[in-house]
């Protein structure tokens, strides 16, 4: 599904139709599913844009594992997404964030689910988690195919 | 209870309790949960306050004293602090410190 939404009104009326849309605010020029080093700490380890902390992986980090709880972090709310929103953006100042959000439903690799955060208080939040053992360089190719799957709200901070 | 995805998240958060001299905010922090509304007013707060310290902090190329780096862990603890304040029926006072920031 390609579509441009204008406003979070628009996307939000979509939504009532719909059941989870995943979204992620991203700074221009990052990509929506992978890390390049400029935007992490020094000290957050990255292999082929694989943040390896977010992750179970393997000791000889060659292996993503199976975790339900581990992987990429998504909003599933209004509210979480605004949370994040304000952090990257002040992570990232002068810098326009956008959105980019997929269907929970969405056709997603296999060997990779969303899955919900299980801690009370956590519905708004959301993980693109491992199901079964892959390569972390099939991971980097998963992780692509869900960011071709996702739609853009550019500059989405002008309008949340 | 604060349910956290990393332990690691708890002692980053006391160690930038301390810094910012937040005593209320290290009583909730080892009690493990806010009790009153003031306590999740403080606590979002706090979570705000600690982002642009530590922001701050990297941009003058402080020592580094976390493994990950802070921006990793404060990203974390969005989601815990959050979470718990949703829990406990606090999501508006939450959401009121992301709107002025």
């Amino acid at each position: 599904m390609i579509n441009q939404f204008r406003t979070i009104d628009d996307l939000r009326e979509e939504i009532k139709e719909l059941e989870n849309i995943l979204m992620r605010p991203t700074p221009r020029l990052s990509h929506p599913t992978l890390y390049r080093k400029r935007d992490v700490s020094e000290g957050e380890v990255i292999i082929k844009g694989v943040r390896v902390k977010d992750w179970c992986l393997s000791e000889d980090l060659k292996w993503a594992l199976p975790h339900d709880q581990m992987g990429l972090s998504f909003s599933a709310t209004f509210s979480n997404l605004k949370s994040v929103y304000k952090f990257k953006q002040k992570h990232n100042p002068g810098n326009a964030i956008h959105i980019h959000w997929v269907l929970e439903t969405a056709d997603i690799p296999a060997g990779l689910k969303f899955v919900q955060d299980k801690r009370p208080g956590k519905k708004a939040h959301w993980f693109l988690t491992v199901t079964d053992r892959i390569l972390l360089s099939q991971l980097v190719q998963k992780l692509k195919m869900v960011a071709n799957r996702m739609s853009i709200i550019r500059d989405g901070g002008k309008i949340l | 209870m604060i349910e956290y995805q990393f332990k690691e998240e708890k002692d980053f958060a006391i160690f930038c309790a301390k810094e910012l001299d937040r005593p209320i905010v290290l009583s909730i922090l080892n009690r493990g949960f806010v009790e009153t509304e003031e306590e999740a007013k403080a606590l979002s707060v706090f979570f705000w306050d600690m982002v642009d310290k530590t922001i701050e902090e990297e941009k003058q190329g402080a020592e580094k004293k976390w493994h990950e780096g802070s921006k990793f862990w404060t990203e974390k603890l969005l989601q815990t602090f959050s979470g718990h304040l949703e829990a406990s029926g606090y999501s508006d006072i939450w959401d009121d410190e992301v709107d002025k920031q």
